[in-house]
């Protein structure tokens, strides 16, 4: 293990240990079985959002150059939404030109949590996602029903 | 072809004649020698004049042939004639030796007769030793330790010395010579040879003997040079005497194989009695440097081990030992091995069961830590002495121990640069770092820890205990302490003590500020003192809150409005349930000093007003479950100033003589001391909470932390099997994981138990 390599494992290991020792509702995150450079994470829609109730998996790749480069961060489990495109790739600024080191797990993931509630439609992956974003009672009904196809999962609409 | 033709014919008659010398020998040398035994037992049998006489005759016809023999030879011619003498001497011995009862018997009683010759010499050395000290005390000369040991001896048997006086000088010279007259013709006859194997025997059960009598529970003086001495004039002198015919070699070889028994006996001996002479430590040091000796000569690094591994398995390493004689036995163990052993390999191995020992036991720290400031304690001693040499190496080496075990503490590229420096432990290659291992006791105790931050952590619950009983804001001794401690610890580590210390003086300060200035507005309705504390660096513990009785909640308001008035933007946070009160309490015209905690206090107040209170008003106006109101109760009752009158109903006790029929109750002048932060309740006697020392502490924390990467991991991953969980825990929680599989199973089964988890098909899950 080269140098570097220890110094991130470091890195994503006192992460980790943050992580787990911090209480955040809904995110979680930890290493695939055993590579400290691969991650499963979950994350919960957030209360009050269409999102609430579902639970959605996430893979979080970290580049030997992190934290200066930022991780690669997919969803998992399909996600209807304006700002993920089918593949589960993610447009959020934090996670290309506006990352910086000082970001890290806990906060890429609550970020990423509050994005499914609050949408950037300006640039959407997904136009149909985004273009009835504004009707939520519709946008939820979609939503239910390709989380099922995804999950296999019900959840009720009332 | 003529030559040998002749040399076999003269051989023929040489055989011939050796024939001849077989009949001789077996018709009549052989029962010549035995008749002097018919009819003894050899045992009981101690004349050695039987045997003697014996070999005189066997001896006399012996020689007759021989000459006989040696004559035929040179007048024939006959080359070696040493192998035909040998021949002879064998011959000798068949024609004595028939059968294996002869052959027992024969050696029965050369046994015998060469055990009462040492006897016989043993004691007239003896004699001749007391007989030097009778003339050296006449002389009144300087006490020769070694004369003394040996008239001591002496003293101890009676029968010796009576026997030994009746013996003149001259008498003894006599009969050594008859007895190396006797050797020379057993030597003669090749009986010494047959014989070397019974007096190896005899010399050793006599070693033996010698060391038993002499060392068993004799710690206090040096005794392997005496015995040395002993060996020199008793038993070499001995073997020299029926050796005297054989080759120097010969003794070489004899006297090197003894001298090594008796290192093996008297280390034997010693190791046998190491545990006592550990506890006996520094009074056992001759015996100790005796044992280096050995230690020295021989190899018994391994029974060493060996043996004192398992003596203190048996009687140090057990649950009836107190923790203080463990870390006694272990510092006199430490300064013993060093005497034994100056480059402390043993002292490493031995150590470390003790040392393993220790770490799991749950007060050694709280033991360790209160001995360093412990005036009584001999480890104060060493302590308030400070750090021998003044250069800092004494701190730094204890650094340097603890970093190859927290390595992972150090940033990466300390980490790659001693891993790359790393080399393997070895004897030779850092025996300075050795010797500075066990250099003072206390590193040696702090030691038992991969690190020094459970002390610090410990002192600093300690200090903080001491802090907060203290009454009179005294803190001058445990400046002293923290400073002693900062030379071995280094600054830093105790910078939280320090500010803890100066809470208190700042507390003493700003309590005469803010008191002066609420008696100036006439707030102050009880005198209380404050201890103002600065919760960052206190020892974090629980909040318990009830509610105080108005007058004190209200001074203490306006303690707060001063505080923060005067220390602006900090707050206080009262910690209502810490500290004491100063109670004076009358109970049938008698008054009683009490000093209670503040939720007793506060009860009490409470029948201040009303006589008879119910459980549930008390925990209504107090705030705090019933339950630990009666807990409370039960002080008051015990000590006879409330009663149960009817279930969950309390009455002070009603006074039987005083007139107005009132029992009055006043809290009088008392100090209250409220905190400004939470620590430890040392005063209440019914304090339920006991107090985790740091290390069980630590290890809480510990399962916390795999908890919450148990519950990580099952939250992303679903189900998991346990192996796959202790792997993961082991990869990626290196710091904190040490459990094995079967503790980890156990852990798991305890939140199942919990109803947080769920096993189902070899996995576990969340339990939702």
């Amino acid at each position: 293990m080269s140098k570097t390599d220890s110094s991130v494992t470091k890195r994503l290991q006192s992460e980790l240990m943050a992580l787990m020792m911090a209480s955040s509702p809904g995110i979680s995150a930890f290493p695939d079985g055993d590579n400290m450079f691969n991650w499963t994470g979950t994350i919960q829609g957030a209360a009050g959002t269409v999102y609430e109730g579902m639970e959605f998996k996430m893979s979080l790749k970290f580049p030997t150059d992190y934290p200066f480069k930022p991780p690669t961060v997919k969803f998992e489990t399909s996600c209807f939404h304006p700002n993920v495109d089918p593949q589960g790739t993610i447009c959020l600024d934090i996670l290309k030109e506006k990352w910086s080191p000082i970001y890290n797990v806990r906060t890429l993931l609550l970020s990423i949590q509050s994005l499914l509630g609050e949408p950037n439609n300006d640039s959407p992956l997904n136009t149909y996602a985004a273009s009835i974003w504004e009707n939520q009672e519709e946008y939820k009904k979609v939503l239910v029903k390709k989380y099922h196809e995804a999950t296999g999962i019900t959840i009720s609409t009332a | 072809m003529s030559e040998a033709t002749m040399s076999s014919s003269l051989n023929i008659d040489l055989i011939k004649r050796l024939e001849s010398y077989q009949v001789l020998f077996n018709d009549k040398i052989s029962k010549v020698f035995w008749s002097y035994f018919i009819n003894t037992n050899v045992d009981t049998d101690k004349n050695n004049s039987r045997f003697t006489n014996a070999i005189n005759d066997v001896h006399q016809y012996f020689t007759k042939t021989r000459d006989e023999l040696i004559e035929f030879c040179n007048i024939n011619n006959i080359q070696n004639k040493e192998i035909w003498v040998e021949r002879l001497q064998n011959m000798l011995m068949a024609s004595l030796i028939i059968d294996k009862e002869q052959s027992k018997r024969f050696n029965q009683i050369l046994f015998s007769f060469f055990e009462s010759e040492f006897v016989s010499f043993s004691k007239s050395y003896i004699g001749s030793m007391r007989k030097v000290v009778v003339e050296s005390e006449e002389l009144d000369d300087d006490d020769d330790d070694e004369i003394n040991n040996n008239s001591s001896v002496a003293n101890q048997d009676n029968e010796m010395i009576d026997i030994s006086l009746n013996d003149s000088f001259t008498d003894i010279s006599v009969k050594e010579l008859m007895f190396m007259e006797i050797c020379d013709r057993l030597s003669q006859l090749n009986f010494i040879i047959v014989s070397e194997d019974l007096v190896s025997r005899i010399l050793l059960s006599k070693i033996h003997e010698y060391i038993d009598t002499k060392c068993r529970g004799e710690y206090e003086r040096r005794l392997l040079k005496p015995i040395l001495n002993w060996a020199d004039n008793v038993i070499f002198k001995w073997l020299s005497m029926i050796l005297s015919k054989s080759s120097g070699a010969t003794f070489e070889q004899w006297k090197m194989r003894i001298e090594f028994s008796i290192y093996e006996y008297y280390s034997d001996q010693r190791i046998d009695e190491l545990f006592n002479m550990i506890r006996l430590y520094p009074d056992s040091t001759p015996a100790l440097q005796d044992l280096s000796i050995c230690f020295q000569k021989i190899s018994i690094q391994k029974t060493l081990v060996e043996n004192l591994k398992k003596v203190f398995h048996q009687r140090l390493l057990h649950p009836g030992a107190n923790t203080n004689d463990i870390i006694t036995t272990y510092i006199s163990c430490i300064q013993s091995m060093k005497i034994i052993d100056p480059s402390c390999i043993v002292m490493d191995q031995v150590g470390q069961p003790i040392k393993d020992y220790l770490a799991n036991r749950e007060d050694t720290i709280r033991c360790i830590v209160s001995s360093f400031t412990d005036e009584t304690n001999e480890i104060y001693q060493e302590f308030s002495s400070g750090v021998e040499n003044d250069d800092g190496t004494d701190q730094h080496a204890l650094d340097i121990e603890n970093c190859d075990v927290y390595l992972d503490d150090a940033d990466s590229h300390m980490d790659f640069k001693s891993f790359e420096s790393w080399q393997p432990a070895s004897l030779e290659s850092h025996p300075n770092q050795k010797k500075q291992k066990y250099k003072d006791t206390i590193s040696s105790l702090v030691n038992i820890y991969e690190s020094t931050d459970l002390f610090v952590n410990e002192y600093r619950l300690m200090l903080s205990e001491r802090l907060l009983s203290m009454t009179d804001f005294d803190v001058d001794k445990e400046i002293e302490n923290v400073e002693l401690l900062k030379l071995r610890f280094g600054e830093n580590s105790m910078h939280n003590c320090e500010i803890m210390i100066k809470d208190i003086q700042d507390s003493k300060r700003l309590n005469n500020q803010i008191g002066q200035q609420l008696r100036e507005k006439q707030l102050e309705a009880i005198k209380f003192d404050t201890l103002i504390l600065s919760e960052l660096f206190w020892p974090s513990m629980k909040d318990e809150g009830f509610t105080y009785p108005k007058s004190l909640s209200s001074q203490m308001t306006a303690f707060s409005k001063e505080y923060e008035a005067i220390k602006a933007p900090r707050k206080l946070q009262w910690k209502q349930h810490l500290g004491f009160v100063e109670l004076e309490i009358e109970i049938n015209g008698q008054l009683k000093q009490l000093s209670v905690s503040p939720i007793h206090a506060t009860i009490i107040m409470l029948f201040e007003s009303k006589d008879r209170l119910s459980l549930s008003e008390l925990a209504d106006q107090l705030q705090i479950k019933e339950e630990l109101v009666k807990k409370k109760l039960g002080f008051w009752v015990a000590n006879q100033v409330l009663v149960e009158v009817e279930r969950g109903v309390y009455e002070t006790v009603k006074p039987t003589s005083t007139a107005d029929g009132k029992s009055s109750m006043d809290v009088d002048n008392g100090g209250m001391e409220g905190t400004g932060s939470d620590a430890l309740d040392v005063v209440v006697e019914d304090d339920e909470d006991e107090q985790q020392s740091a290390s069980a502490r630590e290890k809480e924390e510990q399962l916390k932390v795999i908890e919450n990467f148990v519950f990580g991991m099952l939250n992303n991953f679903k189900t998991l099997p346990i192996d796959r969980i202790h792997t993961m825990l082991t990869m990626f929680n290196p710091e904190n994981y040490s459990l094995t599989t079967a503790e980890l199973k156990s852990f798991l089964q305890k939140l199942q138990n919990e109803e947080r988890l769920e096993f189902s098909g070899g996995e576990y899950r969340i339990k939702k």
